[in-house]
């Protein structure tokens, strides 16, 4: 290969053209938004993903089905041919009628405990290999979601949606590392037992085990292992009250006199399949505007406030920074 | 373009798709050390072997952007890394280097690792996240082996479809 041609061929200045082309794609998309090319890339990918996402649960419910003993596994496979036979004349769309009941049945309870909830059944369709713990789902701006919205189980908080287009939205999770940063949200929580504050975040070490940390919580902090965590509803993001987990210790931070606990989360992130999103509740958004019109103020305040109070602030203030990535402000840079 | 150049670009976009489709299913490829393969890197470094330069880098900008749209960053910047990349493979190919397994494999080597630790370096370091050395040693280094046990798979694939497609041309 000459060099002197390689570099003075058509071939070269194309490939010129290309990567000038790429950067004014990325400086569009980080900074208006990549809905467009994401719909684009979602209608080819996101029905193919439905499907296989389907095959795979079906054959990972075969799998567990084959772990059961001999008998069992008779007496399953006698039952299940008679019920095959009986259903076979009116099988169409069985399973996913069945799910679609599930998650109705999730969804009737969390309604009826919560009036004031808009909620949106979704499943999971996406877990990208180079994200950490995110994953997508099924249902997007089309369905009324938008960035923010929470993202729940009935067992408890999963995450928040951190980017969107028209047919599907990437979940960021409580385990997600980005959870404290530019961007994204952090979520104020309480010790349901002991009514003290903090602020959840996370690490990839702790992540990897499975944890979230209850930080900023005082120096004489009642917070024990075994105390349940819910959000508190500061910084506008998530509803008061939806479960978070339980803690597991309280430890003294590093730097500071201040303590934080390690919670490990009701819903095993990695693994769920079904969720719900929260597109509107009382409240929504209501601190994290107020923080905006009144970020100054309380910043000064905080300065002057106990380190439980400081990190309620702290969540205000950072999540106005999260209501104004509007559109498609991705988790992840 | 002939009709066989254009149904091997066709075969080429299905395979891609495939693949995204394969590597985002959750579920579908057990995780090994917490890691999972990102199979359209070394799809996009053997499709190169076998295409002209251009070609080579408009298949590797593909993937790129499907890589983008998974991982949730700026469209365009793996699209920008995978289709450099895609091209000097492409051109080497043509001219420098033997298309076989070893080269393959050394090709993938290098392409994997390189485009992973941009990613590591743009979207985790340069980023502020913490813990940027566990993240590298325990999720990164993992995911480039684990993504390069399938450049085998994909060079012999791609091997195969431009052999046979190309005997017809």
């Amino acid at each position: 290969m000459n060099d002197n041609n390689l570099f003075h061929s058509r071939s070269f200045r194309i490939l010129a053209a290309v990567c000038a082309a790429m950067l004014v794609l990325m400086l569009f998309t980080a900074g208006f938004g990549g809905e467009a090319p994401s719909n684009l890339l979602s209608f080819f990918s996101t029905p193919m993903q439905r499907v296989g996402t389907l095959v795979t649960n079906n054959a990972a419910v075969a799998a567990r089905e084959a772990s059961a003993s001999k008998e069992e596994l008779l007496d399953e496979n006698a039952r299940l041919r008679r019920q095959v036979a009986e259903l076979q004349s009116q099988l169409v769309d069985y399973y996913d009628l069945k799910k679609e009941n599930a998650q109705l049945y999730e969804y009737l309870d969390m309604k009826e405990l919560n009036p004031d909830f808009e909620l949106v059944a979704a499943s999971v369709i996406g877990r990208d290999p180079n994200s950490f713990y995110t994953f997508t789902i099924d249902r997007g701006t089309a369905a009324g979601l938008s960035v923010n919205d929470p993202v729940v189980t009935d067992e408890g908080v999963v995450g928040w949606i951190s980017s969107a287009n028209s047919i599907s939205a990437v979940v960021t999770t409580i385990l997600s590392p980005d959870t404290r940063l530019g961007g994204s949200v952090e979520t104020g929580a309480t010790d349901k037992v002991t009514g003290e504050s903090g602020v959840l975040s996370t690490n990839l070490p702790l992540s990897d085990q499975g944890l979230v940390k209850l930080g900023y919580l005082t120096a004489d902090t009642q917070a024990k292992a075994g105390d349940i965590v819910v959000t508190s509803g500061l910084g506008g993001i998530y509803p008061q009250n939806l479960k978070v987990g339980v803690i597991e210790s309280v430890n003294h931070e590093e730097y500071d006199v201040s303590l934080y606990a390690l919670v490990r989360p009701f819903v095993d992130v990695t693994e769920v399949r079904d969720v719900m999103v929260i597109t509107s509740f009382l409240g929504q958004g209501e601190a994290m505007t107020a923080a905006a019109s009144d970020s100054t103020s309380s910043a000064s305040s905080a300065s002057s406030a106990s380190p439980a109070d400081a990190a309620s602030s702290d969540a205000d203030v950072s999540s106005s920074g999260a209501d104004d990535s509007s559109s498609d402000a991705g988790g992840t840079p | 373009m002939s009709r066989y150049q254009g149904i091997r670009f066709f075969a080429y976009f299905l395979e891609i798709l495939v693949l995204f489709m394969v590597q985002e299913t959750p579920g579908l490829l057990p995780p090994v050390l917490g890691a999972r393969p990102v199979l359209l890197i070394p799809a996009a470094l053997s499709i190169a072997f076998f295409e002209t330069e251009v070609s080579a880098m408009a298949f590797g900008v593909l993937c790129g952007l499907f890589l983008d749209f998974g991982m949730g960053t700026a469209f365009g910047f793996h699209g920008l890394f995978l289709g450099v990349m895609c091209f000097l493979l492409g051109a080497l190919a043509a001219e420098l280097i033997r298309t076989n397994l070893l080269t393959a494999m050394l090709a993938g080597i290098l392409g994997i690792f390189l485009l992973l630790s941009i990613q590591w370096l743009f979207t985790y370091l340069l980023y502020g996240l913490d813990y940027p050395g566990y993240a590298y040693a325990h999720h990164y280094l993992p995911r480039m082996g684990y993504t390069l046990i399938f450049m085998p798979v994909t060079y012999y694939f791609n091997r195969a479809l431009a052999l046979f497609l190309r005997e017809r041309e």
